[in-house]
């Protein structure tokens, strides 16, 4: 389904917890992914019958998806258009940023309907008398699946319809986690499958991923590589779980502002070709968290900025050290280390490196010292990587100065470029206007003039997905 | 607080019937409604003699502990046979000419406390906190005409003992009626330690389910009405309304990565649908009422059938074989609920 771009569209995301609960007369493993299975299968049976139930938020609207039957009969018919729901219900909006392989960005924007999972108690055909049973020595399970199925609507789309496609997710996102459980069971453990949600570039719509609950993202590199080549992914991450896309009030939650840049409106994309960071990072600078830092601390500021971009990539579970932390273990490295920290001098490059190793960040390092050219491995480093790099200069007769840089933008005609720079130097307030005044901007060749002698460190991304 | 008491007319004439046979000392248990201002009496069922056929002592003050508990466990058993909205009110007395007032008070209260307890343990549910903890003994005076009822706090024993007078009204008034089927499907873990308290630990796993019920959304006659609405608002008829129920969504806990796994001694499954049943009184009862009435019956419902597999299992330590014959009595009519259409007509 194209979407073609500034449309409207409604997203129905269908949540609940639903609990899966019995007994097992055998506790190996074969004998758990057995039960497992056939509870899955009643479960899915359950949500294919008039017991399944779906309703609005505000707790007033309901309706059987599988037998088309609703609190509000007369205004939902089979052929309304789905839009007529939204009388019933509340929504929230959010946007998705299209990039088609023209590199052109577009929006989407996205009406969600949040529906909740409820199973009717109450159905009459099934009639039976209460069977009180007992048995004995048993092993007793119990899961509850956190489903999170998404369904993309055109406002047009007849109600009928939609209301089949409710059951078929819903079904679709259970033989997945039961696929989930199968798979990754071991002995007695097995992981509660979880649902995320990405947004890929050749789709138009979010694509939903199960994973186990409790196993690292380096541990299923292998599903993650299956589902690039079933989706036609080139080897860059798009499925690792910190990627995943944030509804509206699930935005990640930092002590810190993250992505300061995205404040900035971008040059223009008729003139520009726009190559920026992939993901989330931080904002470190000099004078935060009542650190007395100014003039010496802003490579220590960058270090933290990279560490947290490889965090918010979920390639390190490690926390972002603070100032303190970063200088007690460059002291713990060795003694000369230990001299400049105390010092609280201007670090150098063998301090960086050190520091990203002991995070297993693999880095590239170039000193320039001949005349300030701009380097031309920008660009193909933000195609490839996506990691933001650090720049300072050489201190001979000016000030240090150190920078993050998030990406390049180039006008091929006149043969100008522009670069994102954020300054860890900034010593104001964390306050988005007055850090778009000072501390981030795009800069032309003013700034290759303004560092002089410099130099470079480019985080690698780890290979793999 | 200014609570009234309403008798119906069938009780009422029950009551004179036994004052008229001079059974005085008779005592029985009362059934009937709690609502907001009101307790309308509807019912009136004397206890039945024990084994001897002994009457009872004409001196209330004369009833010993045995004697309590035997009118307790009637009314536990009648309990059990209540549909949704019915309560155990409390106790009547055919009251002998020569008691006097200061008599028997600490009797009284005995009684209905121990009546109350009695039928407690039937319930897998409490009372809210607005809901009255008063309940009554209702006393027939031989030399008068009236009808006097004591009602006791049981929550607070300090409070003063009212003695409140009790009106009649006939109470034929059609009753509006809530139903549901219930499909009950409970898997209840019994852990290997509670081999020997086999009922109050295995039906422990009851109380989720229970507290589940109490908590699920719920529609009437296939729409949604608000709690604070009538529940005959909008309908022409007076029919049955038929409600449905929803299990509320289940929460998802932060931070649990794998599947319970745990051993335990045996489990019992509840499995079945029952059809479930509460009566209200006059027209102007609100759908939280009713739907609190009805839920309230769904548990009594599954848990007393659950307590009677029970039971059997169970060596019955207090009372021996003599309630074993009544409690097998009342099985037999356990999957008939008493209709209070049934109580009504009996009335009229």
């Amino acid at each position: 389904m194209a979407l073609p771009p500034d449309t409207e569209y409604l997203l129905f995301r269908i949540k609940g917890g639903i609990g899966l609960e019995g007994f097992l007369s055998k506790i190996d493993e074969a004998s758990i992914k057995t039960v497992f299975q056939e509870a899955f299968n009643e479960l899915m049976s359950k949500i294919n019958s008039n017991a399944f139930t779906l309703t609005g938020t505000n707790g007033s609207f309901y309706m059987w998806p599988k037998t088309h039957v609703s609190t509000k009969p007369s205004e939902l018919q089979e052929n309304a258009s789905c839009k007529s729901i939204l009388k019933y219900v509340t929504t929230e909006v959010s946007d998705l940023h299209q990039q088609d392989s023209m590199e052109q960005s577009s929006k989407v924007l996205l009406k969600i309907i949040n529906l909740q999972i409820q199973f009717e108690m109450t159905r009459p055909q099934i009639v039976g008398r209460i069977v009180i049973q007992r048995r004995n020595t048993q092993t007793h399970y119990k899961l509850t699946l956190p489903v999170d199925v998404l369904v993309f609507a055109n406002p047009e789309d007849p109600w009928g319809m939609l209301q089949d496609h409710f059951t078929d997710a819903v079904i679709t996102q259970l033989a997945s986690m039961s696929k989930c459980i199968q798979r990754y069971t071991k002995g007695k453990t097995v992981p509660i499958p979880q649902a995320y949600h990405f947004k890929l570039p050749n789709k138009p719509t979010l694509t939903t991923v199960i994973y186990p609950a409790g196993i690292s993202d380096e541990t299923l590199e292998p599903q993650r590589k299956e589902l690039h080549a079933e989706l036609g992914l080139t080897s860059v991450p798009y499925l690792r779980r910190p990627m995943a896309f944030n509804f509206p009030g699930e935005e990640v939650v930092s002590d810190y502002l993250l992505n300061v840049h995205e404040h900035l409106p971008l040059p223009d994309p008729e003139q520009f070709k726009i190559y920026l960071l992939s993901g989330s990072y931080e904002f470190h600078h000099c004078m935060q968290d009542n650190e007395n830092d100014e003039g010496w601390g802003a490579l220590y500021h960058c270090l933290q900025i990279i560490i947290s971009w490889f965090k918010y990539q979920g390639y390190t579970a490690k926390p972002v050290p603070t100032l303190k932390e970063l200088q007690e273990m460059l002291s713990n490295m060795n003694k000369d280390f230990a001299k400049v920290v105390m010092a609280e001098e201007w670090l150098k490059a063998e301090h960086l490196q050190a520091v990203l190793r002991h995070f297993k960040i693999i880095n590239s390092l170039t000193e320039i010292r001949s005349k300030a050219e701009e380097p031309r491995e920008l660009v193909p480093h933000f195609r490839h990587h996506g990691t933001p790099i650090v720049i300072w200069n050489k201190v001979i007769f000016s000030k240090p100065k150190a920078y993050i840089l998030l990406g390049m933008a180039e006008d091929a005609k006149l043969n100008t470029r522009k670069v994102l720079t954020l300054s860890a130097m900034y010593t104001g307030p964390d306050e988005i206007p007055k850090i778009i005044e000072e501390a981030v901007g795009w800069k032309g060749k003013e700034f290759w003039d303004e560092m002089e002698l410099f130099s470079l460190i480019l985080p690698q991304r780890p290979m793999g997905v | 607080m200014g609570r009234s008491y309403v008798i119906g007319e069938y009780s009422e004439k029950y009551l004179k019937k036994l004052k008229a046979e001079e059974r005085y000392g008779t005592t029985g248990i009362l059934l009937g409604q709690v609502t907001l201002a009101k307790t309308y009496i509807v019912f009136a069922a004397r206890t039945p003699l024990k084994d001897q056929a002994e009457l009872p002592p004409e001196n209330p003050n004369e009833m010993n502990a045995s004697d309590i508990e035997w009118v307790s466990e009637h009314a536990r058993q009648v309990a059990r046979m209540l549909p949704g909205g019915i309560l155990v009110l409390g106790v009547f007395l055919i009251r002998p000419s020569k008691m006097t007032k200061e008599e028997a008070h600490d009797i009284f209260r005995k009684l209905a406390t121990a009546v109350e307890a009695a039928v407690a343990k039937e319930r897998l549910w409490n009372f809210t906190e607005d809901e009255t903890a008063e309940r009554i003994v209702l006393q027939v005076y031989t030399d008068s005409k009236k009808m006097k009822v004591q009602a006791y706090d049981l929550h607070n024993p300090q409070t003063p003992i009212k003695l409140l007078e009790c009106k009649s009204s006939s109470l034929t008034a059609p009753w509006q009626i809530v139903e549901a089927t219930i499909n009950v499907d409970v898997n209840i873990p019994v852990p290997v330690t509670a081999e020997r308290q086999f009922d109050k630990e295995s039906l422990k796993g009851l109380n989720n389910w229970a507290k589940q019920i109490m908590q699920c959304s719920y529609l009437i006659n296939g729409q949604f009405k608000e709690p604070e609405s009538l529940l005959g608002e909008g309908s022409k008829k007076k029919a049955t309304a038929e409600v449905q129920f929803l299990t509320a969504p289940v929460m998802i806990i932060d931070g649990e990565v794998d599947a319970l796994i745990e051993d335990c001694g045996s489990s019992v499954v509840v499995k079945g649908t029952v059809r479930c049943r509460a009566y209200l009184h006059g027209s102007k009862s609100k759908v939280k009422d009713a739907i609190q009435a009805l839920k309230r019956d769904v548990l009594n419902t599954v848990f007393i059938r659950c307590q009677m597999v029970f039971e059997d299992q169970v060596l019955n330590k207090n009372v021996g074989s003599l309630f074993s014959r009544i409690a097998c009595k009342v099985t037999c009519v356990i999957d008939e609920r008493l209709e209070l259409s049934q109580l009504s007509a009996v009335a009229n």
